[in-house]
């Protein structure tokens, strides 16, 4: 999902974006960065900084295995300045802190879930410093036993490292 | 004898491109019409489109502290990656690789989120061709946990041959935030460790109260 995107695409890779337009809060913004001109990455959408959670909901198929990748690319959107910091949840999981450090860096997080329930939502709230925004929302399907944990039942993972040894380029591989 | 008469009809799909429709009419013992769909749509390198970053990305406490002797190696055999785990990294993420030659390989990394426990894989191949007289065994060290340096790896005796993968882990291993570690060889071996690739994740304790807004009224209850 391309959020803060006005149409469907597909990109250089052959994935297909599909805009965020049916959520009915936030602002959409537009952000030029150098050496950024992946479309998915020049919008994003924007919360108010309230004590309200802003939520996106996405199907899912029950006892299957998701990877969700929720990417937050800055981009100076507000002419502010300040870095934004603010909360993900996955659920009523918290997930993560977004922490935002360089206008022009891409954070990425990734979590792997077993789905319990048709849908699954992705919040974001509690900006301590600027406004919550996001740039994609991806979830992709594993197969088979791909990631089963004995936990799986209570417990989610959260990548905190993929690493690549050896890598030709500072390119990662996807 | 069983006769029977099969037709075929490719169409393609009118809003996925990649996408196809095999139909089939089959009149073994009944007039059967039925309809396969499948997209040829494959992710460029993995199969579930996993991110897999460079190790010579330079950024704060990434990958630092990396020991005298690191080297890059890389091959252009394929690799079986349908191992001992489930997990199947990219042929190409496998292809590439570190061996320390002055005997190990050391690297201090943050994790984000931790300290917690978690899950920790590395993905082993053995993509170097040596004579079957020399060897590489290793293991690995982490501060603290002696425990888990008592294990041997050789990569190529528990993959069972060459450029097939090797996924040796822990399910269940606290980790601190600032994680050191080291693969080291053993005494016997004359080759220095090997890494392909390694994966981290962290348990997220499920909260399964109501989301916000979503707890029924009182009156209904």
């Amino acid at each position: 999902m391309d959020c803060g995107g006005d149409k469907n695409f597909t990109d250089e890779i052959g994935l297909e974006w599909t805009p965020d337009d049916k959520i009915s809060y936030g602002e959409i913004s537009t952000i030029s960065v150098a050496n950024e001109t992946r479309k998915q990455y020049t919008t994003l959408r924007h919360f108010p900084a309230d004590s309200r959670k802003y939520c996106y909901t996405l199907d899912v198929v029950t006892r299957t295995r998701y990877l969700l990748r929720a990417t937050f690319l800055y981009g100076n959107f507000d002419n502010n300045n300040v870095y934004p910091k603010f909360d993900i949840s996955f659920g009523a999981t918290h997930w993560s802190t977004i922490v935002i450090s360089d206008e022009n860096t891409i954070e990425v997080r990734e979590l792997i879930f077993l789905a319990s329930s048709p849908t699954v939502s992705v919040c974001l709230s509690n900006a301590t410093t600027g406004e919550p925004f996001i740039s994609t929302l991806e979830l992709r399907q594993f197969n088979g036993s791909v990631y089963f944990t004995f936990y799986e039942e209570h417990f989610y993972l959260s990548v905190s490292a993929r690493i690549n040894f050896g890598a030709k380029s500072d390119a990662p591989v996807r | 004898m069983v006769m029977y008469k099969l037709f075929l009809y490719v169409t393609k799909d009118k809003i996925k491109s990649n996408c196809f429709h095999i139909s089939y009419i089959h009149f073994h013992k009944l007039n059967y019409l039925r309809s396969i769909c499948f997209c040829n749509f494959r992710y460029p390198d993995d199969p579930f489109d996993r991110i897999w970053e460079s190790d010579s990305v330079k950024k704060a406490n990434y990958l630092v502290d990396v020991a005298a002797g690191t080297k890059k190696i890389s091959t252009n055999v394929s690799i079986d990656v349908r191992g001992n785990g489930d997990e199947m990294p990219p042929v190409k993420v496998m292809q590439t690789a570190v061996v320390g030659t002055n005997g190990s390989l050391t690297y201090r990394l943050n994790l984000d989120g931790f300290p917690a426990t978690g899950w920790a894989y590395s993905y082993l191949a053995e993509i170097e061709e040596f004579p079957r007289n020399e060897s590489r065994k290793f293991r690995l060290v982490l501060p603290g946990q002696a425990d888990i340096s008592k294990a041997v790896v050789n990569i190529e005796e528990n993959a069972l041959r060459k450029y097939r993968l090797y996924e040796p882990g822990f399910y269940n291993l606290s980790l601190p935030f600032v994680m050191s570690f080291k693969l080291g060889k053993t005494a016997d071996s004359s080759k220095g460790p090997l890494l392909n690739a390694m994966e981290i994740n962290r348990y997220l304790e499920k909260n399964d109260g109501s989301p916000d807004g979503k707890s029924p009224p009182h009156d209904m209850l």
